[in-house]
């Protein structure tokens, strides 16, 4: 979608490439109680000597679709009041006055950026030689999954930690383990989790053998929260 | 006459009402106790109850510890609800290597509350599996 910064503006969007800020908004965004959202891109343009950016999100469907698109309106404005080179009024603008089909329609046809997940991984050598290259297949659409989790259902997941994990007191029983750190509190993480095992049991379904016992052997989850209460 | 076992046989479960109890207490000891026993609650029960119901055979030591694992996360037992015994080993680690301070927020540190929920689930499922022919 194509949100207009100024009516008269020439100037030719592009894509905002700091990706720090990008996660800043998108965490701020997700934390939101319409989780049901997702950022699709974020432009920014010049005008005269000002940066502007832009952004727009998807609102999942809804009975109260009408709702949703106000809060999304009130919460925008909440959001851009410490961000003053935000555009603010046109998006609010674009969102009041564009039926929120259309909205969604346009986003299918012209996602300009996706936000990108971060993964970290500790040790990442011991990993793969651990997991093989099979085992890195399947790590590969486990994060997929994570991916996927985030921008289909909105989840507020931050970053991915892969961590090579060695039990203290098990010789040689070594394995994976992949941290979702979500921007939540510990309980509301934790049903994540829960959501993300019934989605790994799918995903297991389409694994073959070999890769099914990695999966079930070698990698675990657990999830870290910005607002800890576990 | 058989003479008094040193130890007499425990039935595993029993470790969580201990857990509970010792979880209203203040004292740091007490608490890393009931955390490693809800561990060995739900390891244990699980290890016991899987075999009785066919499911496995345990070796009887510390191998069944990734054995048991294993055998949870498999699709027709508890399928990847069986990574919780992972979460629930290593939470109980932490309190048992440590003897630093713990606080929310450290890598796998979880509070009692959970780990002792977390157990209770876990057998609560494992209880509920049929058994194998």
């Amino acid at each position: 979608m194509v949100v207009q910064t100024r009516e008269s503006t020439s100037a030719k969007p592009y894509i905002l490439h700091d990706v720090d800020k990008r996660e800043k908004i998108y965490k701020r965004i997700s934390w939101q109680p319409f989780t049901a959202t997702k950022v699709d891109f974020i432009t920014t343009c010049m005008i005269g000597d000002r940066r502007w950016s832009s952004f727009v999100f998807e609102v999942k469907k809804s009975s109260v679709q009408s709702a949703y698109k106000q809060q999304a309106v009130h919460f925008i404005g909440k959001l851009l009041l410490d961000q003053e080179t935000f555009a603010w009024q046109p998006i609010a603008r674009y969102l009041e006055t564009t039926p929120l089909q259309e909205v969604a329609q346009v986003l299918q046809k012209s996602a300009i950026a996706t936000l990108r997940l971060k993964v970290d991984y500790e040790n990442r050598d011991l990993i793969e030689s651990l997991l093989g290259n099979q085992g890195k297949l399947v790590m590969e659409k486990v994060i997929a999954l994570v991916r996927d989790s985030i921008e289909r259902d909105g989840w507020p997941i931050t970053k991915v930690a892969v961590r090579y994990v060695k039990d203290p007191e098990i010789n040689h029983w070594q394995y994976a383990l992949v941290v979702l750190f979500f921007d939540s509190d510990f309980d509301s993480a934790d049903r994540y989790l829960h959501d993300f095992y019934a989605k790994l049991d799918i995903l297991g379904d389409t694994l073959n053998r070999q890769q099914q016992d990695i999966l079930r052997r070698m990698i675990f989850f657990d999830v870290e929260t910005a607002v800890p209460n576990g | 006459m058989m003479s008094k076992p040193l130890y007499p046989m425990v039935e595993p479960t029993t470790y969580l009402e201990l857990a509970d109890e010792l979880s209203s207490r203040i004292e740091s000891a007490s608490r890393r106790t009931a955390a490693d026993r809800a561990y060995y609650a739900a390891f244990l029960t699980c290890r016991d109850r899987l075999a009785l119901k066919n499911y496995f055979t345990p070796y009887y030591d510390s191998r069944d510890h990734d054995y048991v694992q294993r055998t949870l996360r498999e699709p027709n037992v508890l399928g990847t609800y069986g990574n919780q015994e992972n979460r629930l080993r290593r939470a109980r680690n932490c309190t048992t290597y440590k003897t630093c301070d713990l606080n929310p927020g450290q890598t796998d540190v979880r509070s009692l509350d959970w780990m002792i929920r977390t157990a209770k689930e876990i057998i609560k499922r494992v209880d509920a599996l049929p058994t194998r022919l």
